[in-house]
């Protein structure tokens, strides 16, 4: 868990101080959006705490959307 | 504003997509269990309807040249449903580089280093994708032709060993697969193994000489079906029944290699193989989504999201699938029509709204 927060502290401190010296709003939104949902997930894995897998679930759904298949 | 300063020239483009193709000779095990000792015929299917898309992606780009994919999209279906439909290709793009991550990842800890976090694995592959694509793809293009000149050793090495051991009627009986198997395999190669081009419209307008796209991609993907035979009919000659039911034939091959007890245990050759085709596939994709969303967001630069992007990745690849079979069967009966949307089903939608809607208007597009 240390680990997991010094390691995106490491990834926060890379970027995010070239963003806000040349006043990139819009990167530095961006940038926090993604970084704090792949934060989130980390922090759910390493808790094993079950979540659905967005890649996973996503070609299954799509799959039903088709009327046939090979099965 | 452009993103991307770099310029591809019509011969790098051949190698990019030459090495970008390479993985297919990966990805052939989920083809073995269907169509058995067929499975060129199937390959040779595939690549036929493979030319008809790329006809169909090269005259997008052409109708649309200089603009990438998300230009596009906003120009034919419109600023708002363009936007979905962008959408849905950076989610592509994305899924893309998580299955390959993770396909990757799951061979070499199986076979060759079982002892390793999965984490260490990912964490560098994505490493190295991230840096190359930090200097662009002008960059990428020119170095990856010396990974593709040492994959292509690598294979055809491998190859003339094995030879020797070539039985001839391992191709026998022929044309023995069901009608229902045969179209199964054709699509997975399709999908899995050719059709991947389609992100290509992302570099398409990158390249020095974009009207005359046709002659590179196809010479590239020609030679690509070349080198992919070349792999099955060793696979099918060499192998024969024992290959069918391994997810990595190349590799279970190459450990048959046996030159008078000297020149023994080359799989790891094959291992090393798999990791730079691999993330040759990797950065194409990762340099597609991360160009992508920040054209949607109207970004600088694409540079800010190669972290944040990678870190994503790595977390979502880490337990995608609770076992490696899932992703056997799930790339044998469910990505196939995941991927055949995005890459054969929008394309040819694009391609005749442009016909109806009589695109590009005169004097629009030098805005």
């Amino acid at each position: 868990m240390i680990m997991l927060i010094l390691l995106y502290v490491v990834l926060v401190l890379i970027e995010v101080p070239g963003f806000v010296r040349k006043k990139r709003w819009r990167e530095l939104t961006v940038f926090s959006v993604l970084i704090i949902l792949a934060f989130v997930i980390g922090v759910f894995q390493i808790k094993h705490i079950d979540i659905p897998n967005p890649v996973r679930d996503t070609q299954y759904f799509v799959k039903s959307l088709f009327p046939f298949g090979y099965d | 504003m452009k993103l991307e300063k770099g310029v591809v020239s019509n011969t790098q483009l051949i190698f990019l997509i030459m090495s970008f193709m390479q993985s297919m000779i990966m990805t052939v095990g989920f083809n073995y269990p269907l169509t058995k000792q067929d499975t060129w015929i199937a390959a040779l299917a595939a690549f036929g309807l493979t030319l008809l898309m790329v006809l169909v992606y090269t005259s997008i780009a052409k109708k649309f040249a200089g603009l990438n994919l998300v230009q596009i999209n906003d120009e034919v279906f419109g600023v708002y449903f363009g936007k979905v439909i962008t959408a849905l290709y950076i989610w592509f793009f994305f899924q893309l580089i998580i299955h390959y991550l993770y396909f990757f990842n799951s061979f070499w800890i199986t076979y060759i280093m079982p002892e390793t976090p999965r984490f260490a694995f990912l964490a560098m592959a994505v490493f190295i994708c991230a840096f190359s694509i930090r200097s662009g793809i002008e960059v990428v293009s020119r170095c990856y032709v010396l990974l593709y000149a040492a994959v292509l050793v690598m294979v055809i090495g491998v190859t003339l060993l094995l030879i020797k051991d070539a039985n001839p009627s391992n191709l026998l009986p022929i044309l023995q697969s069901t009608p229902k198997d045969f179209i199964q395999s054709t699509h997975i190669f399709l999908t899995i193994a050719f059709c991947d081009i389609v992100v290509f419209l992302m570099i398409f307008p990158y390249t020095a000489d974009n009207q005359n796209l046709k002659k590179p991609v196809l010479i590239a993907v020609c030679f690509s079906a070349l080198f992919l035979l070349m792999v099955i009919f060793r696979e099918i000659l060499v192998g024969g029944a024992r290959i069918y039911s391994s997810n990595t034939p190349n590799f279970a091959l190459s450990r048959e290699i046996d030159i008078a007890v000297i020149l023994t245990r080359l799989d790891i050759l094959v291992a090393l193989n798999l990791f730079i085709t691999v993330i040759m596939k990797i950065t194409i994709f990762f340099y597609a989504t991360s160009l992508s969303i920040a054209q949607t967001l109207k970004l600088k630069s694409y540079q800010p999201l190669l972290i944040p992007l990678g870190a994503l990745c790595v977390t979502i690849a880490i337990n995608l699938y609770p076992s490696d079979m899932e992703q056997f069967y799930a790339g044998q009966f469910i990505w196939p029509f995941n991927a055949g949307l995005m890459e054969i089903v929008i394309p040819i939608i694009t391609l005749i709204v442009i016909a109806i809607r009589k695109l590009p208007k005169k004097g629009e597009l030098s805005k």
